[in-house]
């Protein structure tokens, strides 16, 4: 069944997209380029597309494809943002390199090769005018490393009311890595600590904010984290820290700031969250004032249920490609579908192809997931729509 | 004789002065309008000048009263810059405002004051044409906030071998602020911390290293200081902290880095300091990997004798003068005699106004916001410094 459309899947053009699309840098505010690719290529396939600017200069693209007659809307959504390079690659990160089985570059994995696969499946509908029921669409967001303004501004868009979302994040709902059936919330404590300034000769006249804010970061495994029974607990991880002098002088410095994200199982609100640290920073007896405030963005958890639409049609075709079930679970890692689901109500399902390195130096994605990925992507459409 | 000199003294003009001075933006790194500002007000007094450029636009300033008998050499020191501004001001620290006895701004006590009183003391010398041997010089160095070069280059010229120096620093050497017999060293450690980035969702696939570096941060209670039966103990303060995302994004820091100021005994060296750091550091167990530096500036410790020619001169004047005796101490605070005594080996006096009492909320305290110098202190250091030059060179 489907052959029309599993013929037509080309694991070569796979390939050659995402070699073209890591070689385009689109560290996170610089996504311009890459949606412009995007149209380009999905314009030649003969989809419906357009840019909707979100931000000056930082544009969303949609593309669609209307079936034979009215039904359910299924949308193949990605983010174009990369994080930031990192110190300590071996190669250049904008250069995709094929080794091992392996193609190198930032990106690769996260998630221009989910991307990739989407338009092999996507190139595999428009050749092929295989008959189907509903609309097939794509979106390509912007921000998802930083703010996930892309994802909250489809939300806004006719696309905001699709009836399910597959996201070609690197989740390979294998074993161990299980594709989310909900995930946790996420808030950004931002903490001012403030102390006293003296001549930095005679500490003790002042209150180093900076040793105390010290005092806190070394205390933050008492923060009290919930346990759910299918998320486990959430956990922490400071993001940045500074304080000191601008210019060089011996002051005792009497201010410091420090972030640190915190992912929030259900049950846990932010709310929670800021009384937890404020116990905390309570219970330190420190000589200094600590305001502890939170900073965008902010991300509520999620759950769907195994019973739902999407969920039954993307088993049945996983199990095809693989031979074996997928492995579900309730995931850590904040992504489009803390918005898309979490603020929008539409089911979401992770599916991309297998990740080395994920945020690290020599990122990588293994080549031979990708044409199983295009495959698994094309038959979940294809079930989904008829 | 040292009557006329004395009575020469213009109070008038040491308020003056030092008004003019607070005027002149001095921060450091930006001392080159104040050092022409001295160098004219000397020649105006009669004096010759020489200059130093230490670094592009930042000279000290020197002058000289050459004595026609030989004898020792005295140089009455201080320092051009002061610290930048800090938050808080109520008044614009540039202009000098007079509160009852009080004059604010930045850099009166710190140490503009002194420079003012010496200036003072020079015009009595030569309104009064009041003789001495040997010679009596002046200096105003670059840099004491920051890095000593100012000092550093003194000790480069002649001046670096004069026979004492007298720093004209805030120490009125009473129980407040008494003189310093000695003065600690210090280093300032630069700590290197490297973790391993990772995704921040799942940290424990990473080694965040500003947590690791925080945790050295709290402890640093924990370091090893020597009891110096004169300075006891040293001590120590983190003055900066830094890591983490340059532009927001989810990623375990890979690196931070922090830097603490610590004050050495005579016995502890910044190598034995680096050593102290190293085992806290190793006592940890952190899994970051971490380097520990150190930044300039570094300074050597000191102690001197409590019989030394410039403290002979010194005691019984100031017994004269404030009618109690001096108290001396074994001192934390870095000061040029740091590099004129510990690495140059010349005695040093340190001798200036009082310091503003520093109030929690407003300051008025040296390096502080609203900093302020009791003016009535004034016109004493001004016949101390008369009366210490006559003592040290005429006797």
């Amino acid at each position: 069944m489907y052959e029309d459309l599993l013929k037509r899947l080309d694991d070569a053009y796979a390939v050659k997209k995402l070699e073209e699309m890591v070689s385009i840098p689109s560290v996170v505010k610089d996504e311009k380029e890459l949606a412009h690719y995007l149209q380009n290529e999905l314009d030649k396939l003969g989809y419906k597309t357009e840019l909707d600017e979100v931000e000056p200069g930082r544009p969303n693209v949609y593309a669609k494809l209307k079936g034979k007659a009215k039904g359910k809307r299924l949308n193949f959504c990605g983010h174009m943002d990369t994080v930031p390079v990192v110190v300590g690659w071996d190669t250049d990160p904008f250069k995709p390199v094929k080794k091992g089985g392996r193609l190198y570059g930032l990106g690769s994995n996260d998630m221009k090769g989910g991307i990739a696969c989407t338009l092999n499946m996507l190139r595999a509908f428009s050749e092929s005018g295989h008959p189907f029921i509903g609309e097939l669409s794509f979106a390509g967001v912007i921000d998802e490393e930083a703010f996930g303004e892309g994802a909250k501004a489809m939300l806004k868009t006719e696309y905001g009311k699709v009836d399910a979302v597959v996201l070609g994040e690197p989740t390979t709902a294998e074993p161990g890595a299980g594709t989310p059936l909900g995930i946790t919330g996420k808030v950004l404590y931002d903490i001012y600590v403030n102390g006293t300034a003296a001549h930095g000769f005679s500490p003790e006249e002042g209150v180093n904010a900076i040793e105390e804010a010290g005092i806190i970061l070394a205390n933050l495994p008492n923060l009290k984290f919930k346990k759910h029974p299918r998320f486990g607990q959430g956990n922490y991880s400071t993001l940045k820290i500074e304080g000191g002098y601008t210019v060089y002088s011996v002051v005792v410095p009497a201010t410091c700031r420090f972030e640190v994200n915190r992912l929030l199982v259900t049950g846990e609100t932010a709310e929670y969250a800021v009384k937890d640290m404020e116990r905390l920073v309570k219970s330190l007896k420190l000589k200094s004032t600590v305001q502890v405030k939170t900073k965008a963005p902010l991300y509520a958890s999620y759950e769907i249920k195994r019973s739902e639409p999407l969920v039954k049609v993307f088993d049945e075709a996983y199990s095809e490609v693989f031979g074996r079930a997928p492995e579900y679970g309730y995931d850590k890692s904040i992504t489009d579908a803390n918005t898309i689901t979490g603020e929008g109500g539409i089911p979401c399902i992770h599916l991309g192809p297998k990740p080395y390195g994920t945020h690290q130096k020599n990122e990588s994605v293994e080549l031979d997931w990708l044409p199983k990925i295009s495959k698994a992507n094309t038959l979940l459409a294809a079930k989904y729509l008829a | 004789m040292i009557d006329d000199a004395m009575k020469r003294i213009d109070d008038s003009y040491t308020l003056r002065k030092l008004e003019e001075m607070i005027r002149i933006n001095s921060v450091v790194e930006k001392e080159g309008e104040l050092a022409e500002y001295i160098k004219t007000e000397l020649e105006s007094l009669g004096l010759k000048t020489e200059t130093q450029m230490v670094e592009p636009g930042r000279p000290n300033v020197y002058a000289r009263l050459k004595g026609d008998k030989p004898g020792g050499r005295l140089n009455y020191n201080g320092h051009l810059d002061t610290i930048p501004v800090v938050e808080g001001w109520e008044t614009d620290p540039f202009n000098p405002v007079h509160r009852g006895n009080d004059l604010v701004g930045l850099g009166s006590c710190d140490m503009k004051a002194g420079f003012a009183s010496i200036l003072t003391m020079l015009k009595a010398i030569q309104d009064s044409g009041h003789k001495l041997k040997g010679e009596l010089s002046f200096s105003a160095v670059i840099d004491e906030e920051a890095m000593g070069e100012g000092a550093k280059a003194m000790l480069k010229t002649d001046f670096g071998k004069v026979n004492a120096i007298v720093l004209a620093e805030p120490y009125p050497c009473d129980e407040s602020k008494p003189m310093p017999l000695g003065i600690t060293g210090k280093i300032l450690y630069d700590v290197h911390v490297h973790g391993k980035a990772a995704h921040g969702f799942r940290p424990q696939y990473g080694v965040n290293a500003v947590e690791d570096a925080a945790k050295i941060v709290a402890n640093l209670d924990k370091l090893t200081f020597l009891d110096h039966p004169d300075f006891h103990k040293g001590n120590y303060s983190t003055l900066k902290f830094e890591g983490g995302y340059l532009i927001y994004s989810v990623v375990v820091p890979a690196s931070a880095r922090f830097e603490v100021n610590r004050l050495l005994v005579p016995g502890e060296t910044p190598e034995t300091a680096i050593a102290d750091m190293e085992h806290l550091v190793a006592s940890l167990n952190l899994k970051s990997s971490v380097e520990v530096k150190i930044k300039p500036p570094k300074y050597e410790a000191y102690v001197m004798a409590k019989d030394d020619p410039i403290i002979n001169a010194f005691d019984p004047v100031y017994r004269e003068v404030m009618g109690k005796a001096p108290v001396y101490q074994y001192a934390y605070g870095i000061t040029d005699a740091n590099t004129f005594a510990g690495v140059g080996k010349i005695p040093c006096l340190h001798l200036g106004p009082t310091r503003g009492i520093s109030d929690p909320k407003k300051g008025g305290g040296t390096h502080e916001k609203n900093e302020y110098v009791d003016v009535t202190w004034l016109p004493k250091v001004s016949r101390m410094y008369v009366k210490i030059a006559d003592s040290f060179l005429n006797n």
